[in-house]
């Protein structure tokens, strides 16, 4: 169950494709699965790409952040996946706008491609704005460019597109008089904030994909509550997009951080022939 | 073995640095003398405890009648020589150096105007696989590439950056390398020729693809590397990190101790947080001459002491055979009772060789009041009586043991005793013999970085060990188990009482110590737990390196 | 050896040997070590067979009480259990986690001044469930030939379990869909293992599967399908509803979302599904805190709490609104953390929680209580004390104060009827609104007992046997007697 069947890696992100028909039949655009490399891994949020009804394969872009996250990415095709949930999330809501503005960086360059696809489906004029640190960062490239209208980069050192971030591309665009109608954002946290700090002068409608931590990701737990307008909201049912302008983001960093201590003293006995051995006692 | 030049003679010569005459003695460089004096010179490539190859280029300097720039740790001083190290068109090309040494290098976060903001959200750094910037660097807070490039002022990077794009290197235990942050300096190549005289990495293929690696490109543990980690020490990047203690961040603490584990007593400097051991490594303070530690201590001490299965409380068992955990004060006077139904001669202890003078001086004493002086050490399956009276011929008569290493004892030891009736254990973790139905009470032992104390080495040297962390649930010092027993047992001759006066018995009574057997330094154990059982990469590397070679060194 | 009802009257009632407190409060052991074969025997000789049998109607399955017992004193243990697998599907469960001293053994004519000294019914339950699986004498029960009729059960929880194992024997074929990687629901979250051992759960699930029924685990109906794709899409002709009263409810207090604040799911969770006890080794992190506030008075809250102690707290406080008395957990739960040092603030509750400058819970102010004039339940209902305040430390604060249902299922499902609060609405067999669509278990009721679930899933079975094959079966009839054809009974 949960094969990998393809896997490679660019600077972290590492695209898993994994098959479960189930989930590839009935997942929408900005839904989630909850994964797991092994027994002992933790549950992990994983924006769903893409999917294939014929196959019955799912792409996940997997950022490695973590003791789960390596012992995923460590993972070579042929191995299966402990769990894998889904789909989770409420689907993002596709209407026709107008002109739709997405943003994204690291893992969510490859995250946001299916609400792109669905914009567009749905008649909106698709403007990608992707930004990395370096140009040999970016991915997913020739698949974003076939479901937007226009496709503008961003990188730290100015070797492809504009120099700076998202935000600077989108201030740019809006200072100029371009129209945008609606707005999603995927990315880190600081990403979704300075990018939401940036269309909340011009009032356009925006919304997040928050990265709460999570723990079930249906809804029975709380782990992945976030403050939003004031009020106390589930990212993993009722996320996870929000309101980019009434997220409390200083909340939001501070629960991100609970567990730091855990996360770096769980390397200290690791050792990646660990899995090894782990996976020889599931065999016995 | 690397020296700091000795200098036979005094500073006798003088030569001027920045308009400040200075003195200094033949063979000197500039870079020794500038350092001498208080005056900084920035470099990437030279140490002061490795020999100077002029690589890197940044520290140049201007020679009064020379033409162009030298770099000043590899021109040896001359008399009356003039030295500007700081014009604005030095400082103009130190930057343009740094510019060029970091279009190879992820410096995206290192010029970013955001940076602090991010760094204050990502605190520590983010755990990645492939760093791509600071905010995902095991290196943010010592590196000393953000150290130039704030001393420098360097506010832009002119060239797009350039990815090597080589593999990572994670597949070795406790080492993760990412050459694609390595800057070729060559410090970790110097230090593991001139310090260790393994020369097990060099600088290998030529041209744009040079990069560090071992002969064949085989695996580290495959090849002569002994883990000591001396070469992620000298790493001025974050190229090379240790992976079981690479992203806790800021320590709340650092503080010198000495590392326990065998004879040499290597000086490392313990970081905690969040109250536990999280790493070790060497003083960072670049004056020091001599390094020298190894596997054990630079890597393995987080996973050998936070294990959760540490003994935590006091256990005794009941009447009715039930082992219970207790308070403190009851344990002891269960135990004091027990023993206090045999006579000397029917009572042993083992003492561990990985315990502090103190400790040791404690069982020493508990044995001459209490147990006719039977006390021994086992160290890889040979039993050794320090008194020289004392032999195996004891052990008919032994009714009850004290052990304080008590995973030491194999069956085939214990067959050699007549009849144990009961065995007291003060340990830090639980053993087979832990189960045995003749434990009569198990105490909880903190372990080295969890006390104050001193231990002897080799070759007479006595340093102090230093408390960093707190030992878990109600766990106290050997030598606080011992003084608690031994006074319960009311002898009047039982001298020792409290810390103070442990020392002051050490003094008076050196013997005792000097008498301990030393732990080699290719010792597997400490007190008789395979390190390899609590430190999966210890147990790969020693796995391996026996099966290729049949021995091991550290 | 035939005794006499006096010498049965004699026989004091024998409690089971268990861990001494200072030694259990630090592992994850089962607290209570079972009878052994001979206090079993004596226990049960302390049955007087009584004519009216009031223990069965005690219990919302009627296991047949006296029957039972008298086959333990007999020495024949598996057959005992095989007989109370007759009524209930998980013996082994519910002789750790029923509250008997307010079912069964609250009615025991022994019982009847001092429940303490009723028989141990569910010790004895709990010691021949354990010594026919133990013993490896478990038998597999007769299974009918397939009907050719498939019923899916969302949620492995006690009534999914019921249900399944119902349904299969009688020859459907059945689906579990569970959302979690382990099957059990609350059984495998929610009790800590040193309550209910999570092999125990393993092994009756495994039985199950043995018998046929399908088990999907990271399957969330709601999401993957809905409920009534199951009928159009998978073919499903009845589907069942047993997905608990999992969504948290969180006191809105001021700090609530502050680190270190946590809802008791999410507590237990991260200790009972995910092993994070067995932390680093299980990788899934947990806050330890030293001064753990447990609000709520539940059988949730004891768990809470005493997994607290076990991962090292030095002091865990578990405030209540109410009295002692009017604590809805198990009179033996509260036992069990009285005696392991937890302490407990009554008649408070917290009116804010303070955090430090990093976003860390470090102390709560509580309002003091009075009780006030009894509400429409009879209970005293507490009164705040004007002004009357006090404050303590606490750097974790597990709020465990009840349970709503989730939407997941209901939200999806536009079309089924719900109430105010979003239980599933149903009738006295577990039919909803929707054709051939059952629901039992918290889903219906809000949070209960397992046992409650398991009555519940018992008689949803027999409406979907009934309703799907027109028909009767004897073997189901489920407690309260009365079918709907108004059968005598009794």
């Amino acid at each position: 169950m949960y094969e990998l069947i393809e896997k490679s890696e660019i600077f972290n992100v590492h695209k898993m494709v994994i098959k479960a028909p189930e989930i590839a039949s009935s997942i929408k655009p900005g839904q989630f699965v909850i994964i797991m490399g092994n027994e002992y891994s933790e549950r992990i949020p994983i924006t769903a790409s893409d999917w294939n009804t014929d196959t019955g394969a799912i792409t996940l872009y997997v950022l490695e952040l973590g003791i789960s996250t390596l012992e995923l990415a460590r993972m070579k095709v042929g191995d299966s996946l402990y769990v894998v949930t889904g789909p989770l999330g409420t689907p993002s809501e596709i209407k026709k706008y107008g002109t739709v503005a997405l943003g994204s960086g690291c893992y969510g360059i490859g995250g946001i491609y299916p609400i792109a696809k669905a914009c567009k489906e749905a008649g909106n004029k698709v403007i990608s704005i992707i930004e990395a640190r370096y140009s040999s960062m970016f991915y997913h490239e020739k698949e974003l460019h076939a479901v937007s209208d226009q496709v503008l980069y961003a990188t730290s050192d100015g070797s492809k597109g504009k120099k700076g971030k998202v935000e600077d591309v989108i201030g740019e665009m809006l200072e100029k008089g371009v129209k945008i109608d609606h707005a999603f954002f995927m990315g880190c946290t600081q990403m979704l904030e300075r990018c939401s700090e940036a269309t909340r002068p011009y009032a356009i409608p925006t919304k997040v994909a928050l990265n709460s931590i999570m723990l079930d990701g249906t809804g029975m737990c709380g782990a992945c509550r976030v403050s939003v307008g004031g009020e106390t909201k589930f990212a993993c049912v009722d996320g996870p997009e929000f309101d980019g302008h009434k997220v409390d983001w200083k909340e939001l960093n501070r629960r991100r951080s609970a567990y730091t201590e855990q996360e770096s003293v769980v390397y200290q006995s690791y050792s990646h022939e660990c899995m090894a051995e782990k996976k020889l006692r599931q065999e016995l | 073995m690397a020296e700091v030049v000795e200098k036979k003679n005094l500073a006798t010569e003088t030569m001027t640095i920045n308009g400040k005459t200075v003195s200094f003695s033949s063979g000197e460089t500039i870079l020794d003398v500038a350092r001498r004096s208080g005056i900084y010179i920035p470099t990437l490539c030279a140490r002061a405890d490795l020999p100077s190859t002029g690589s890197c280029r940044l520290c140049i300097v201007k020679v009064e009648g020379v033409r162009g720039y030298v770099t000043s740790c590899t021109t040896p001083a001359t008399p009356d020589m003039v030295v500007i190290t700081n014009s604005d068109e030095i400082e103009k090309l130190r930057r343009g150096i740094l510019e060029l040494i970091l279009s190879e290098h992820p410096y995206a976060c290192l010029v970013c105007p955001i940076r602090e903001t991010c760094e204050q959200f990502n605190a520590p750094s983010s755990k990645t696989g492939r760093v791509t910037g600071c905010n995902m660097c095991p290196n943010r807070n010592i590196c000393e590439l953000r150290q130039l490039v704030e001393y420098l002022g360097l506010k832009e990077i002119r060239y797009p950056f350039l990815y090597k794009d080589f593999p990572l290197e994670r597949d070795d235990p406790f080492m993760d390398r990412d050459y694609n942050l390595c800057i070729l300096c060559g410090r970790c190549i110097r230090v593991c020729e001139e310090n260790l005289g393994l020369s097990a990495i060099s600088f290998i293929r030529r041209g744009h693809d040079t990069k560090v690696g071992t002969s064949f490109e085989k695996l580290h543990v495959d090849g002569n590397c002994v883990f000591c980690m001396h070469c992620v020490d000298v790493c001025p990047t974050g190229a090379l990190s240790v992976r079981g203690s690479k992203w806790y961040g800021y320590p709340d603490s650092e503080t010198p101790t000495t590392c326990i584990l065998c004879e040499q007593g290597c000086e490392l400097v313990i970081d905690t947080k969040w109250n536990k051991v999280m790493g070790a490594h060497p003083i960072r303070d670049m004056s020091v001459g001599k390094r020298e530690y190894c596997a054990k201590g630079r890597c393995c001490l987080p996973a050998l002491f936070n294990n959760p299965d540490r003994l935590k409380y006091p256990a005794i068992r009941r009447e009715d055979g039930k082992i219970i955990y207790t308070e403190w004060d009851s344990a002891i006077n269960h135990v004091s009772n027990i023993l206090s139904r045999y006579s000397p001669a029917e009572v042993a202890v083992l003492s561990s060789r990985h315990l502090t003078d103190e400790s040791i001086y404690a069982l020493n004493e508990f044995a001459r009041i209490y147990a006719e002086s039977n006390i021994f050490y086992i160290a890889d399956d040979e039993i050794i009586f320090p008194n020289i009276e004392k032999s195996d011929e004891i052990f008919k008569d032994i009714k009850i043991l004290y052990l304080a290493e008590a995973n030491s004892l194999t069956n085939d030891t214990i067959e050699k005793f007549g009849s144990i009736e009961n065995i007291i254990i003060q340990d830090i973790y639980p053993s087979s013999l832990s189960r045995s139905n003749k434990v009569c009470a198990i105490f909880p032992a903190t372990v080295f970085t969890e006390m104050n104390g001193t231990k002897s080495f080799a070759d007479n040297r006595r340093k102090p060990i230093t408390k960093v962390a707190e030992p878990p649930g109600d766990a106290i010092p050997d030598w606080g188990i011992t003084v608690r027993i031994g006074n319960a047992l009311d002898s009047p001759d039982f001298r020792i009482k409290d810390f103070r006066s442990i020392q002051n018995h050490i003094q008076m009574h050196p013997w005792t110590i000097s008498s301990v057997p030393m732990v080699p330094k290719d010792s597997l154990t400490y007190r008789g737990f395979p390190v390899s059982d609590f430190v999966p990469d210890f147990k790969i590397f020693i796995e391996r390196r026996l099966k290729s070679k049949g021995e091991i060194h550290f | 050896m035939e005794l006499t009802a006096k010498e049965r009257m004699a026989i004091e009632r024998h409690g089971m040997a268990e861990q001494l407190p200072d030694l259990r409060n630090r592992n994850f052991e089962e607290v209570p070590y079972g009878y052994t074969p001979e206090e079993a025997v004596a226990e049960a000789q302390r049955c007087l067979s009584c004519k009216k049998m009031q223990c069965i109607s005690g219990c919302p399955v009627e296991v047949p009480i006296p029957e039972f017992i008298a086959l333990v004193a007999e020495k024949k243990f598996a057959e005992a259990a095989r007989l109370i697998k007759t009524k209930n599907v998980l013996p082994a469960v519910c002789g750790r986690v029923c509250p008997q001293e307010t079912q069964c053994e609250e009615v025991c004519v022994r019982g009847k001044k001092d429940v303490t000294k009723a028989v141990a019914i569910g010790n004895l339950e709990r010691f021949v469930a354990d010594y026919e699986r133990e013993n490896n004498l478990m038998e597999v029960p007769e299974i009918k030939d397939k009907n050719g009729f498939k019923v899916a059960v969302i949620g492995s929880g006690p009534s999914g379990l019921t249900v399944a194992g119902d349904l299969i024997k009688l020859g459907y074929e059945v689906t579990i869909y569970e959302a979690f990687h382990r099957g059990g629901g609350v059984l495998v979250y929610g009790i800590p293992e040193f309550r209910m051992p999570k092999k125990i759960v393993e092994k009756e699930i495994g039985a199950l599967e043995d018998l046929g029924v399908k088990i999907y685990y990271n399957s969330v109906i709601g999401r993957l399908h809905k409920v009534d794709d199951l009928f159009n899409i998978l073919g499903f002709n009845a589907v069942y509803i047993g997905v608990g009263a999992g969504l948290p409810i969180f006191l809105d207090i001021p700090g609530k979302n502050l680190n270190g604040v946590f809802s008791a799911n999410e507590y237990l969770t991260r200790s009972n599904l995910m092993k994070s006890y067995l932390f680093p080794k299980y990788r899934t992190p947990m806050i330890i805190g030293k001064k753990v506030a447990v609000l709520g008075g539940g059988n949730v809250a004891m768990d809470s709490a005493r997994t607290a102690i076990r991962l090292g707290a030095e002091k865990v406080t578990i405030v209540y609104r109410r009295a002692r008395e009017q604590m809805p957990a198990r009179a033996a739960e509260v036992h069990h953390a009285e005696e392991e040092k937890i302490e407990f603030r009554l008649l408070s509750s917290p009116v804010e929680i303070y955090g430090n400058g990093e976003g860390w819970a470090t102390g709560m102010k509580c309002q003091r209580y009075e009780l006030g004039e009894p509400d429409e339940s009879g209970r005293q209902r507490p009164v705040p004390i004007k002004d009357s305040f006090f404050e303590f430390d606490c750097d974790q604060v597990l709020m465990s104060i009840g349970g709503q249902a989730n939407p997941l299922i209901t939200s999806t499902t536009p079309d089924m009827k719900i109430n105010k609060w979003g239980y599933i609405e149903v009738d006295d067999w577990g039919r909803t609104n929707k054709e051939f669509v059952y629901a039992g278990g918290d889903i219906v009721t809000g949070a209960a007992t397992v046992i409650s679930a398991m009555g519940a899933g018992r008689r949803a079975a027999k409406a979907i046997h009934e309703d799907l094959m027109k028909e009767t079966d004897e073997t189901l009839r489920p407690p309260g007697g009365e079918t709907e054809e108004g059968d005598e009974e009794k």
